[in-house]
């Protein structure tokens, strides 16, 4: 088995096309770890404000639009007016004009509705005394508080964070579930599986196979961290993250300023209890993996071309998908605390996803954990077991079952 | 020696093979023909363990095969087994590896079987690069690097030129005097004949015939004249005459029986002008497209 994994793993690693692939990830890893400077250079107006023009009877004072100066810069139209600018005049009480070189794009829309709608609170606010603006102002600005009774409070801020993950998790099922299934068509296409089997028995093959999946998986993702490390260092030694974490502000994608790459660390909380439970998280992910491989390689086992392996597969992918959108429709408090988040968090495969979900927006009990790992585990064996009899069956092109296999099955 | 009794195997209603026997001894070289279907494959898989047999035992000097390692069978598969986007040398070490070698061992075998079979300047070429007939080179190498006791060669001449055969031909001869036990599947009857002292006939799985060549050709007393002779003439009415053949400048007359072909042998050296002639007993191929065995 050791130069199963061995020869299999070296094919994989020492080819060219996976040493051009880590390059190439080495080169993103690196744009995207200086994207500030990439992005800055190559659009260089892109945190300007948007400049907007207005009509002087309109303009009286900044505080009428109740602007975000960092957002949005108002000229009146006696200010020195260019065509990318964009121009907004009052047609009636309900129709503003706004006149453009291009399409507002989305996040220009946003601003200049809520610029006319500020004008219009304004305008309406300055015709009623001090007593009714008061009224008005509490009546549109209200606080809602939540009182929640179920006894695992959850953190719904995280739900984006649930969203990234699921989306993680998906594409790497997508990924590696074919990567083990692939070799052995080809080894089965190319009949060289006949002549390993005069050596090697089927299950130490089969479950060679598994072990070179998971292998695969854990020396791409050491590989792909050993990047990510590397240019942290790198950035860390260069300005140790300021400008970049200056620009994700700035992109609203962290909600607060941070000085470097350490107080993003303290900012996300990571912490010994956090590393925990991301590495439970994994392992679950891990054992998902290794099922949908084993159901992958075993169905693969049947193919006889390399031509019939996509058709199997496409289908499967298809049964991904699926999973994929019922896991994002599951991701509510509701259903991740008592729904069918919950339940299928204990279902071996579908575990890979909700498990690593709830573990992260709400405290899972131990002993819920261990449910669910056993029977992952459990499937893994149940799988091996009865898959191994498939996979004689179908690597040997000995599809019609004999008497002993039926009896097996039977029991 | 090696001995299978009453081997069967089934695939459902299938029958895949029924009743196979035979031994193998050192230095003896088996033949096993059929058509496609007939149950070859099946036969070499049990042997390798590739597949259960439903009844039967095949033992190696009175010892069950599945209580030998994975270095008793060396096994020539009839398609191209290789991985082509490997170097020759990696392929032959990858196996060898399997076989559990050690690593000395492979080195030395490595060189030996190269250069025994004239392909050492191929070591480190692409498998895909070589033709077809060093290609079968280097899979008879995978087959034979760990020394088995028992070689199963499926269909090994195909896709040779002449003087690929005449050095797998010479092997082979060389493999039998080295006492291995040697079965041979081929389409190419007239090698079976050349090679095999024994054969078993296979079709759709049953076994038509199992034992030494020269017994099988008793069940016939039909035999073959063939000759070059100046002036090709027509024979069919002369007595004993079944059938005659042209090919080019050779003529072959179908006799009833030897006797009957040395009477018109005699006759024929009287009266014609003869290059060659000479009286062939019945070939397996013929044997068997006249029905006299199946």
């Amino acid at each position: 088995m050791k130069h199963l994994i061995k020869f299999s793993l070296k094919r994989r690693f020492n080819n060219k096309a996976i040493i051009v692939l880590n390059i190439l990830m080495l080169i993103i890893v690196g744009l995207l770890m200086f994207a500030d400077k990439v992005i800055l250079y190559l659009q260089p107006g892109l945190f300007n404000p948007l400049t907007v023009y207005v009509d002087s009877s309109l303009y009286q004072d900044k505080e009428m639009f109740k602007i975000d100066e960092t957002e949005v810069r108002i000229r009146t139209l006696n200010d020195s007016f260019k065509d990318e600018d964009i121009q907004i005049n009052k047609e009636t009480d309900n129709v503003w004009h706004v006149r453009s070189k291009y399409p507002l794009t989305s996040k220009e829309t946003t601003v200049i509705y809520g610029m006319i709608q500020n004008y219009n609170h304004y305008l309406l606010l300055n015709g009623l005394n001090y007593k009714d603006v008061g009224l008005i102002n509490d009546t549109l600005n209200f606080e809602m508080v939540n009182d929640v009774s179920a006894d695992s409070k959850i953190d719904v801020t995280k739900q984006n964070i649930i969203f990234m993950i699921i989306t993680s998790i998906y594409f790497m099922m997508l990924s590696y579930s074919s990567v083990i299934a692939n070799e052995v068509v080809y080894e089965k296409t190319s009949k060289i599986l006949e002549l390993i089997l005069t050596s090697v028995s089927a299950k130490t093959h089969f479950i060679s196979k598994m072990l070179i999946g998971w292998l695969t998986i854990m020396i791409q993702t050491m590989i792909t961290g050993l990047i990510i490390v590397f240019w942290f260092w790198i950035r860390s030694l260069y300005d140790s993250g300021f400008n970049l974490l200056m620009f994700l502000y700035n992109l609203k994608i962290i909600p607060v300023e941070l000085m470097n790459f350490k107080e993003l660390f303290s900012f996300l909380n990571i912490d010994l209890n956090v590393i925990g439970l991301f590495m439970v998280a994994l392992l679950f992910l891990v054992l998902g993996i290794l099922l949908l491989q084993m159901i992958m390689v075993i169905i693969s086992s049947f193919v006889s071309s390399i031509e019939e392996s996509s058709n199997v597969q496409a289908p499967c992918y298809l049964i991904l998908l699926v999973v994929y959108y019922f896991a994002l429709w599951a991701n509510d408090p509701y259903q991740m605390s008592e729904g069918v988040g919950r339940i299928m968090s204990f279902v071996p495969f579908f575990s890979m996803l909700f498990m690593p979900c709830r573990l992260l927006i709400q405290s899972v009990t131990a002993y819920e954990i261990m449910i669910a790992l056993l029977c992952a585990i459990l499937a893994i064996f149940f799988i091996m077991d009865f898959g191994l009899i498939f996979y004689k069956q179908g690597i040997l092109d000995n599809h019609k079952m004999s008497k002993r296999i039926k009896k097996k099955i039977a029991i | 020696m090696l001995e299978v009794k009453e081997l069967s195997k089934y695939y459902g209603k299938h029958k895949g093979i029924e009743n196979l026997s035979f031994t193998l001894d050192e230095s003896e070289i088996i033949g096993i023909i059929g058509a496609n279907g007939s149950g070859k494959t099946t036969t070499f898989r049990l042997l390798l363990g590739l597949l259960m047999a439903d009844s039967g035992t095949i033992t190696y000097d009175g010892v069950d095969i599945n209580l030998y390692d994975n270095r008793l069978f060396g096994y020539l598969p009839e398609d191209r087994s290789v991985y082509r986007d490997l170097k020759v040398e990696e392929q032959l070490r990858f196996l060898a590896r399997l076989k559990k070698l050690p690593e000395e061992q492979i080195e030395n075998n490595i060189d030996h079987w190269l250069e025994r079979l004239n392909i050492q300047q191929y070591r480190y070429r692409l498998i895909k690069e070589l033709s077809k007939g060093n290609q079968q080179k280097v899979q008879l190498i995978c087959a034979l690097i760990h020394d088995p006791k028992v070689i199963i060669f499926d269909e090994p001449l195909t896709g040779l030129d002449i003087s690929n055969v005449l050095i797998i031909k010479k092997l082979i001869n060389q493999l039998q005097k080295d006492k291995k036990l040697i079965m041979i599947s081929s389409h190419q009857y007239e090698y079976i004949e050349e090679f095999c002292e024994k054969i078993i006939l296979l079709d759709k799985g049953d076994v038509k015939y199992s034992g030494k060549v020269n017994e099988l050709k008793k069940f016939s007393d039909n035999c073959y004249i063939s000759m070059n002779i100046e002036s090709k003439r027509n024979f069919e009415d002369e007595d004993g005459v079944i059938l005659q053949e042209e090919s080019g400048n050779m003529i072959r007359i179908l006799m009833v029986n030897q006797s009957k072909a040395k009477k018109l042998m005699r006759k024929i050296l009287k009266d014609e002008k003869v290059f060659s002639l000479k009286i062939e007993s019945l070939a397996i191929k013929d044997m068997i497209a006249q029905g006299n065995i199946v």
